[in-house]
This record gives structure tokens, C-alpha cells and sequence, in this order.
């Protein structure tokens, strides 16, 4: 057994599935066939790396799973890749506390980039694994009927996977390196050395010199064996008499007496020396899916003419400058999203948003968010370039969905939700919040609005909070009394239509009634509405 | 635990797995195959020992019915070694001189004292029966079969007193009552009787044979009374009283006996010579009706043995 992991997401290796229960499995996998989902089952209880944040936090609302499941999708031998979604949520959702892990991952990810060699090497590798798989989890075609061949294509697998992992990335530098190290270790013990030799013996274990001699009219006339030669230096050849008295001692052992039985012998020894690392094959399956997944995310982006970037890192206190960043949510269910360009001079700034209805503030929101969940966790950012200093925690309060058995009013799920975020918030965390205290009359509500911005500036997040409340934001930034405040307004065009665009600024009106007029809600347009139902009422009915 | 599915070319350590493998981990999926092997096992040990109970049975069966064989002919040749040349060709000399007898009569021979002190008591084989039964050596055969020790030669060998019907009547009696075989005269049937088995023919069937026939051997070399067929073989006298047919218009009494003529000849078997040979007639019509009744025959034959004694 080798005393490595092949641990992609970390720089310190661990074993983060539960080894025991897995190897367990896999062994009756192997011995059955029948073993639905035991991949997915090891990786959706896998453990993750040490993480402040808390997915309940905002994980719904930023809708990750549908993230991960649309926008990391990608495509294996020519058909989509059977994701373990949970697994990939898991680890999206928690990103490491330890800045090295997404140093380390980061690093992975920008070879992989640069080296077409490495990431074709990658997808060959999980493919390998996903054969693995689909070879442990389900008995298909001939395995159902023959046992031994199931089990032999299944150490063979095994076999291409150390030997890819060996031999085709011993050039990685990154953290992929890992891969070869481990194979290397593994291919230099016993184990692996009985596993070629078992292979060797099931494809050869005799080489017969054939003479044949055919006719004028084609048939086949002669038929001599030359000579026969036995694979001696194999461990697994015995001579044949042995080969025979092998089988009566099973037979005697309760065991069938059968040439098939010999050889399934043999696998099961050779099996449970390889059984250790093709546990560790389960863990590495989820790593490298999500490398290939953030890798299918760039290319999707790349496709709709995104680009997207592993970010600079900085201090709070540093500027804040995206350029080009757009909602992945949006590409990933096949609109081309509106990239924007974001700049403020700190990161750890109350920034207040502006704008009209259906203006973007929404899914700006949504993209700063999920821009700063996925720099964390050492993956692309969806946008061209960026700034992200880190955050102990993200609190996203987006939408407020109405529950049949909520026990408060609008006003007062509202200020639950504040007294939520200011429970689990702590210092320097990103809170993201949409449309805050629009549940109660604006005077009312601009009070405990601002009752809210003073007391996060008291932790001093990187905050960004969506508002219709334009006199009351427009006040605040004439001010100045909060130092930590800044104010981002959605650019309209020459008609007053939203651009998607982000400038400094208050924006002096939520064009309500463009709104409206666009969803036909005009006097106009309710009158004519009234007077046809008027009519329609005192036309008798044929 | 070893298995011949190792070998020294194998890792110790894939050595290990293959013979755990083998022996089967302590899951509960490998006990009905232990439970399996427990059974064989015992099928194994079953098998085996039924082998080697059949082995060792037809071993001792076998060592049974060669010992039996061995009895048998040893038997054979404990009877058959003490027969001489002579003895061994009886038979044939036998019908050889009662075929001649039996032909047309060739004159009395007188050349035999009755009087003389042993003349008979000889070991004597002894034959009687019609004329015509002694043409041929099967025909022989079925008249020896049917001659039974009868009156004429115990009276040839203890003779009336006289040929007084009182006397003739009491020794008939006393011959339907004897049941003590004579000890010196032997019946031709007793020498047909065995002499098959004396033969070296015989001896190799014996050695031949299977446990059945051997037992059916066993039984007929058993009830074959070889004693006495090698005594009658060994006989020195043949005594041979052939019947000739009698005469149809008188009426027979109630055992069959009527007049007739009786060819009696006594040949020295040793010297191949006829010591007599007399032709009488016989007839019971002088007996009294009361002792024809049940004696006709026997006082004939009583009456020709005393006749023969005193001419």
C-alpha cells in the first residue's frame, strides 16, 4: 500500500473519504457487481478542508448547486460526465480557510491551462476513472455472465490508470504532481508488480508456433503446432499437472473445480493488494472533476466570448477592480450575459446599488458573490480580471421567498434577516443583500436601514446592498457621515434603458414607470383592460 | 496454510494473499463454502473408504474362493492321486465287458470258486439290470443309475441255507430289511457318479472357475461321494446280472417278476478275464402265492445266488 494520497486539493495531502467504509465497498463492488452509486456515496461524505464559511449562509441563494451542475459540466469520451454534484457543492461551498489550499489549487489550474499535454493527460486520467467505475458499480455485458473478466478489466483499469498517472504527468510542476509520485510509489511495490504479472498471464500464457497449410481452393489443408512456450518467468504459470492438482485442492477446499476458479483465486489475491489504492481512486475522481469542471467553465465562457481569470488577491483595504464580470448563472442557462467592469477604491467598503427595476443589480450581486465563493476556493472568477481579498464568511440574503407558515409579515421576516446576518456575521466577512427593509413604508424602513449600515460598519465588511430607497441613498452620500460607504448606480443608456453598467453615483430614479409601461401597467393600459372585461360582461352569452 | 497454487517465483507477500485467498477470510460469505468443503470431505473420506472396504472385501473374497479352489482340487487330487492306471481306465473296461455280455451269449465260464475261502470278499463293483440297457456306455450309465444293492448280490455274499422256500423267504426279508450297506461291494453308478470330477478336464475347470461355479462344484464334488467312486473304481470283481426279457404271456407277479432268463457274469477286473459267466432261468412260479406277493423277485435272485453256490 503506498503511504501517499493522490490529494489534488490540497498542498498537505489527506484522505478525506471514509476509508474503511469505501475500501468495504469496493471490495464487495468488486466481488458482485453490484454497487450502485458507491463512488457518489464515498464523495458526497467526504470531508473538506477547514472552512469559516457557512453554506446555509448563502449557498440557496447564490443557487451553487445549480452552478456547479451547469456551469462545471463537461463532456468525457464524447458524453456528458456523470457529475457527484453533492461532492462538488461540498467542496465549492466551503472554501479553505488556509490561503496555501487555494495557492495550490490555483497553481494546478494555471498548468493545466498552459499545458494542453497535462489537461488532455487529466481528461484521459478521468476518464480512466470513470471506467473504473462504471466497471465496479454496475456489471454490464460479459461481466454479468463471467465474473473473472469483469474482475480482470477491472485491475486493468487499474493498471492504465497508475500506469497514465506515472507516466504522463511526471512533467507537472503544479500540484499534479502528485499523480506521478504516487504511481511511481505504487508501480515500484509488490502489488503492482503481481498485477502485470496476473495480466500478463491472462493474455499469455503460452506462446503456440503454428503452421498452416491451405489449398489451391483455399481450405484449409494442414494444421501443426510448431512448438509451445510457456510463459515460464511468469509467477502465475505452473506447469500443467500442477495447474490440475490446483484445481482438486479447491475443489477439496469447497471451492468449484474449475480452471476459472484457479484464476479467481489469483485475482482475489492480486485485488487485495491493489485494493488500497484503487480506494484512493474514488477520492481522486472528485478532485479531478473539479479541475475539469472549473476548466468547462472557462471554455463555456470562452465560447460566449467571456473571459474568465484566477484574481489577484489583496489586502481589504486595497481597490477593488473587476473588469468584465458577468453572472455565470445567466451563461450557464444559456443567456449571454452583460459583462461590467467594477471599480472601487477598497474592498471593505458599505457599497450601496442603484438603479432602475431589471437594471442588473440583482445579478450583480449574484456575480460578486459567487466571484468571491470561487477565488476563495482557488478557481476561476467569472470574469476577465480581478481583485478579491479574501473573507472569513459570505452572508447572500438575495431573495425572500414567501412561506405558507412564516409567522411574520413581510417587515418582520425582514428584520429577522437582519437579526440572522448580525448573528452569524463576523468581522470582515462579504455581506451581499438585496433590496433591504422594502417591506414597510420608506421612512419607517430608511431608519433601520441606516441602523443596519452603521452597525456592519462596526465589523467592517465588503458589503454590497441593492436599493429603491434613492433619496435616502442619495442623502447618505451627500453626507458623508459613514466613511465606509460607496455608491454604485446602474448606467442608463441615451432612451433611459438599463445598460447592465455600473458607475460611482446614486441613481435618481428606479424608472418605475418605464417598468411598467414595458410590463403594461400604464392608466393607459388598465383602462382599456376594464373597459373590455365592461363589455364582455354585458355582451350576452351565445 | 500452503497451496499448490504458489510458487517459489511468487512474492512472499502475493504468496500470502493467494493462500489467504485460499483459505478463505472469516466472512460470512466464505462459510457455506467451508461448509462446502466439510462435506466433500466427508464424501472424500466416504468414497475412499468404500473403495477400500470393496478392495479389502474382494481382497479377502478373493483369498476365500482360492482357498476353497485350492480345498477343492486338493480334494481332486487326494481321491484322483491314489487312482492307478488301472482304476482310472475302470469305466471303460467295465462297459467293455458288460457290452459283451450283453451280446450274443458266449457260453458259461466256470473258472470262480464261490466256495473258496475270500472269493468274495473282494471289493466287488456291481451291476443289474435288463439285457438290453448294456449296449451302450450312456445306456450303461441309466442301467447303473437304476441298480440298486439289491437281494442277488447280498445273497450272493450271505447265501440261503437252502433253497427251501422257508429259508429263501426269511433271507429275503432280511435282505428288504438290511439298511448296512455292504462293506465291500460298491454300485457301477458310484464310479459313473464322480469319475468325471477325477479328471484332469474337471481339475481345470476347478482352477477356472468363479465363486459361483466354484460353489456349485463344491456341492456336486460333495454329494458326488468320491470315496465311493474311487473305491468303485478300485473294485477287483465286477459282478454283473443281466436280465433277459421274459416271457410276455405269463403273467408278472405284482413286483414285475416273471420267468426269465439271467446272465450272471463275475470278471476279475484286475486281470481283464471273465472268471464266470452262467446263464439261468428263473421263475417264481414255485413259490408259494402268499410269499410271490410281496417277495417274487427277491426269492428269484436269492434262489439264483444260492444256485450259483451249490451247482
Amino acid at each position: 500500500m503506498a503511504s501517499s494520497v493522490p490529494d489534488l486539493l490540497h498542498p498537505s495531502a489527506r484522505a478525506r473519504i471514509d476509508g474503511p467504509h469505501t475500501k468495504l465497498a469496493v471490495s464487495l463492488a468488486f466481488a458482485t457487481g453490484v454497487a450502485g452509486g458507491l463512488f457518489v456515496e464515498a464523495l458526497d461524505r467526504a470531508t473538506v478542508a477547514p472552512s469559516s464559511w457557512l453554506p446555509a449562509a448563502f449557498a440557496g441563494d447564490l443557487f451553487v448547486h445549480q452552478f456547479a451542475s451547469m456551469c462545471f459540466g463537461f463532456t468525457v469520451e464524447g458524453a456528458p460526465a456523470t457529475l457527484a454534484t453533492k461532492h462538488l457543492v461540498s467542496v465549492l461551498s466551503h472554501p479553505p480557510s488556509d490561503p496555501a489550499i487555494a495557492l495550490h489549487r490555483r497553481a494546478i489550474l494555471s498548468e493545466l491551462v498552459a499545458s494542453k499535454e497535462l489537461r488532455e493527460s487529466l481528461e484521459k486520467l478521468y476518464a480512466l476513472l470513470c471506467r473504473l467505475r462504471t466497471l465496479l458499480e454496475g456489471a454490464t455485458g460479459i461481466g454479468k455472465w463471467d465474473p473473472n473478466r469483469r474482475q480482470l478489466d477491472i485491475l486493468q483499469v487499474t493498471k492504465e490508470i497508475l500506469d497514465c498517472m506515472g507516466d504522463r504527468f511526471a512533467s507537472a510542476e503544479s500540484g499534479l504532481k502528485v499523480l506521478h509520485a504516487f504511481a511511481e510509489e505504487v508501480r515500484a511495490g509488490e502489488p503492482y508488480r503481481s498485477l502485470s504479472d496476473l495480466l500478463r498471464y491472462d493474455e499469455r500464457l503460452a506462446t503456440l508456433n503454428l503452421q498452416v497449410t491451405v489449398g489451391a481452393d483455399g481450405q484449409l489443408r494442414g494444421f501443426q503446432i510448431l512448438s509451445i512456450q510457456e510463459n515460464a518467468e511468469n509467477p502465475f504459470v505452473n506447469s500443467a499437472p500442477r495447474r490440475w492438482l490446483s484445481k482438486l485442492e479447491l475443489f477439496a477446499r469447497g471451492f468449484r473445480f474449475s480452471d476459472a476458479e484457479v484464476i479467481a483465486r489469483l485475482i482475489d489475491a492480486v485485488f487485495e493488494g491493489v485494493v488500497d489504492e484503487l480506494v484512493r481512486f474514488v477520492q481522486l475522481l472528485g478532485d479531478v472533476e473539479l479541475y475539469l469542471g472549473a476548466l468547462a467553465f472557462r471554455d463555456r465562457a470562452a465560447d460566449a466570448g467571456l473571459a474568465v481569470c484566477l484574481p489577484k488577491l489583496v489586502d481589504a483595504s486595497e481597490p477593488r477592480t473587476i473588469t468584465q464580470l458577468f453572472n455565470p448563472l445567466l451563461l450557464a442557462h444559456g443567456m449571454k450575459p452583460v459583462p461590467c467592469d467594477i471599480a472601487l477604491d477598497r474592498h471593505d467598503a458599505i457599497v450601496l446599488v442603484t438603479g432602475p427595476n431589471s437594471g442588473g443589480k440583482t445579478r450583480l450581486l449574484q456575480s460578486m458573490a459567487l466571484a468571491q465563493l470561487l477565488a476563495q476556493c482557488g478557481l476561476f472568477v467569472p470574469a476577465k480580471e480581478a481583485t478579491i481579498a479574501p473573507a472569513p464568511s459570505l452572508v447572500v440574503s438575495l431573495i425572500q421567498e414567501t412561506k405558507a407558515d412564516q409567522a411574520e409579515g413581510r417587515l418582520g421576516m425582514e428584520l429577522v434577516r437582519i437579526r440572522e446576518l448580525f448573528e452569524q456575521l463576523p468581522p470582515g466577512a462579504m455581506v451581499i443583500l438585496d433590496e433591504l427593509c422594502s417591506g414597510t413604508n420608506p421612512s419607517e424602513g430608511e431608519e433601520i436601514f441606516e441602523l443596519v449600515i452603521r452597525m456592519l460598519t462596526r465589523l467592517a465588511p465588503q458589503t454590497f446592498i441593492t436599493t429603491h430607497f434613492l433619496a435616502f441613498a442619495a442623502r447618505l452620500e451627500e453626507q458623508k457621515t459613514i466613511d465606509s460607504l460607496r455608491f454604485l448606480q446602474v448606467v442608463l443608456g441615451p432612451n433611459h434603458e438599463p445598460t447592465y453598467q455600473f458607475a460611482p453615483g446614486v441613481a435618481q430614479t428606479s424608472l418605475a414607470g418605464q417598468t411598467a409601461a414595458r410590463l403594461g401597467v400604464t392608466g393607459d393600459q388598465l383602462l382599456a383592460l376594464i373597459e373590455r372585461n365592461i363589455r364582455a360582461a354585458r355582451t350576452p352569452a351565445e | 496454510m500452503a497451496t499448490l497454487l504458489t510458487n517459489r517465483r511468487m512474492a512472499p507477500e502475493l504468496r500470502e494473499r493467494v493462500e489467504r485467498s485460499v483459505a478463505g477470510r472469516t466472512t460470512s460469505h466464505t462459510k457455506p463454502a467451508r461448509f462446502r468443503a466439510i462435506l466433500r470431505f466427508l464424501f472424500l473420506i466416504s468414497v475412499i473408504a468404500t473403495i477400500v472396504w470393496t478392495f479389502s472385501h474382494n481382497r479377502v473374497a478373493a483369498r476365500e474362493l482360492e482357498r476353497r479352489r485350492s480345498a477343492l482340487l486338493s480334494e481332486l487330487r487326494t481321491h484322483g492321486g491314489s487312482l492307478d492306471v488301472r482304476a482310472r481306465g475302470a469305466i471303460a473296461e467295465d462297459e467293455k465287458f458288460l457290452h459283451d455280455l450283453a451280446g450274443p451269449y458266449e457260453g458259461d465260464v466256470a473258472a470262480f470258486d464261490f466256495q473258496a475261502p475270500g472269493a468274495l470278499a473282494q471289493r466287488i463293483v456291481y451291476v443289474r439290470g435288463p439285457i438290453e440297457a448294456f449296449t451302450s456306455g450312456a445306456s450303461i450309465q441309466n442301467a447303473a443309475g437304476a441298480s440298486l444293492d439289491e437281494a442277488f448280490v447280498r445273497c450272493l455274499l450271505d447265501p440261503p441255507r437252502s433253497r427251501k422256500e422257508r429259508d429263501v423267504l426269511s433271507k429275503a426279508r432280511a435282505v428288504y430289511a438290511a439298511t448296512a450297506p455292504l462293506p465291500n461291494v460298491y454300485r457301477l453308478y458310484d464310479a459313473y457318479a464322480a469319475h468325471v470330477f477325477l479328471q484332469p478336464a474337471f481339475e481345470a475347470r476347478v482352477r477356472a472357475a468363479d465363486e459361483h461355479e466354484l460353489t456349485t462344484f463344491e456341492k456336486r464334488v460333495e454329494r458326488a461321494r468320491l470315496g465311493q467312486t474311487k473305491s468303485a473304481l478300485a473294485a477287483q470283481l465286477l459282478v454283473a446280472v443281466l436280465d433277459e426279457p421274459g416271457d410276455l404271456k405269463v403273467p408278472a407277479d405284482l413286483d414285475g417278476e416273471r420267468p426269465h432268463d439271467v446272465r450272471v457274469a463275475i470278471v476279475d477286473l484286475a486281470g481283464s478275464k471273465v472268471l464266470f459267466r452262467a446263464r439261468r432261468h428263473v421263475d417264481p412260479s414255485g413259490w408259494s402265492e402268499k410269499s410271490r406277493v410281496e417277495f417274487a423277485s427277491a426269492m428269484d435272485s436269492c434262489a439264483l445266488a444260492y444256485d450259483l453256490h451249490h451247482p
